[in-house]
């Protein structure tokens, strides 16, 4: 499966995740989730999902001015953001149950046929 | 390693904004604001400054941050519209070069590309002599001389010797771009020059040949000398010749003094109040008794003109009919007493 339309549904609670210890830039927040395992994830979907998570009010942004190179945009995580996270943290928890039930091979349901019993 | 490759991290960078010139330009500012530093840390990290292509990055960065598609955004300022408008001309132009049609059509504009520096060399002339006031169509040494002057630098030109500098590369391109847009002008402008040129040769000819400019032509020839015969078919002398307009007819225009070449002809020197050019048989003088101007001497004895004819046949009118027989008088007779 491509793993790309996967993480479209889960970008936010991603971006969230990544930041809730520490504040990040654009591409620091990349690595970030590269690293933890996403290796797929595109940096306009990062950069994208955390300017729509500022404008929502879930981020706080500062920038911080670099000695010799272009000034970084830095996000960090609010109280309404941190509520948001929670909540997906519940949902996403909930969801991966029913999937992995789904999808647990011990599970499966066994075929009947019509009318039998 | 910190690989510092700026011009593909600026280009990039460039051609992501013109991919969100549709949305307003704070909207722009916010979602790309430090691109070029993310970039430059990727490019250092993956040690390559590919980052594929600029117009699906920035439909992801557009998509992710909950904006509509580019579609169906509405433009809000002037200048984001002309960037969207561009962005979609160089997609769209992107996409037709790679069309198989595209690749057949320049290879005939790459073939014909001669032809079109032999028409621009011929502007550069309209230009040079429209700047010089002299006439494009009048043809001699001079204008043939500048026309190939103006070919050779349309055809230089055309292969790239003038502009070894960038900027008049840019130049030369806009006015190549303003050239092709004023073709139509400047064929308008030939077919116009050329019909005035043809009116005025056909002015000239009319005006040449009443005014007997040019003296006097049958069938197009050049009459010099016109010989008379009375009825009787014996040369005439001093025939004083008119045309329809009771102008004098003349075969040598008036201004000249004389024919040229051949029998050097003179006018009839006993006309009163002008020179009697239209006194026919014109008398003629020997090369001899011309003055260093080629005008006759003060003692020069002008001569008859050899006719053509020394007699020709009478005309039947002229021709003494046979004798009738006069009537005999009949002898009255006398009367004798």
């Amino acid at each position: 499966m491509d793993s790309t339309q996967l993480l479209k549904g889960v970008l936010d609670v991603a971006v969230l995740a990544a930041i809730q210890d520490a504040d990040g830039y654009g591409y620091d927040v990349v690595r970030r989730l590269r690293s933890a395992g996403l290796e797929d994830i595109g940096d306009a979907s990062v950069y994208g999902t955390l300017r729509r998570l500022y404008s929502s009010g879930a981020l706080t942004s500062y920038v911080v001015p670099s000695d010799g190179g272009p000034h970084r945009k830095y996000y960090g995580i609010n109280s309404q953001g941190k509520a948001m996270l929670a909540e997906q943290r519940e949902s996403w928890a909930a969801f991966a149950a029913t999937m992995n039930g789904l999808l647990d091979p011990s599970k499966t349901p066994t075929l009947r046929k019509i009318g039998e019993r | 390693m910190t690989t510092t490759v700026l011009h593909p991290i600026d280009d990039f960078a460039r051609a992501v904004r013109a991919a969100l010139a549709d949305l307003p330009a704070d909207e722009v500012e916010d979602l790309t604001d430090g691109l070029e530093a993310d970039l430059a840390e990727r490019a250092a990290d993956q040690d390559s400054p590919d980052f594929g292509d600029p117009v699906a990055y920035a439909n992801e960065l557009r998509s992710a941050a909950g904006l509509p598609p580019r579609s169906t955004h509405r433009p809000s300022s002037a200048r984001s519209v002309l960037g969207s408008a561009w962005a979609d001309l160089v997609g769209g132009l992107r996409e037709l070069e790679k069309h198989p049609l595209m690749a057949r059509l320049a290879a005939f504009f790459v073939a014909i590309r001669p032809l079109w520096w032999a028409f621009r060399g011929w502007v550069f002339y309209g230009v040079a002599c429209w700047a010089l006031n002299v006439s494009a169509l009048s043809f001699n040494l001079g204008t043939i001389a500048l026309f190939l002057a103006c070919l050779v630098l349309s055809v230089q030109l055309g292969r790239g010797k003038l502009q070894p500098r960038a900027w008049m590369r840019t130049t030369f391109f806009a006015l190549n771009v303003v050239l092709v847009l004023t073709v139509p002008i400047a064929l308008l402008a030939t077919s116009f020059a050329f019909n005035s040129q043809v009116n005025n040769a056909f002015a000239d000819g009319l005006s040449q040949s009443t005014n007997s400019g040019d003296g006097l032509t049958y069938n197009g020839r050049q009459i010099s000398n016109i010989f008379a015969y009375d009825s009787s078919g014996k040369p005439l002398t001093d025939v004083q010749l008119f045309d329809q307009e009771g102008k004098p007819l003349n075969t040598v225009p008036d201004s000249s003094v004389l024919v040229a070449s051949g029998p050097y002809l003179v006018p009839n020197a006993s006309v009163i109040g002008r020179r009697g050019w239209n006194v026919y048989p014109l008398e003629r003088i020997g090369a001899s008794e011309l003055n260093g101007s080629a005008e006759p001497k003060k003692n020069a004895t002008p001569k008859p003109a050899t006719p053509p004819f020394l007699i020709v046949a009478p005309l039947a009118n002229a021709i003494p009919a046979t004798p009738t027989p006069t009537p005999t008088a009949t002898p009255t007779p006398v009367p004798t007493n």
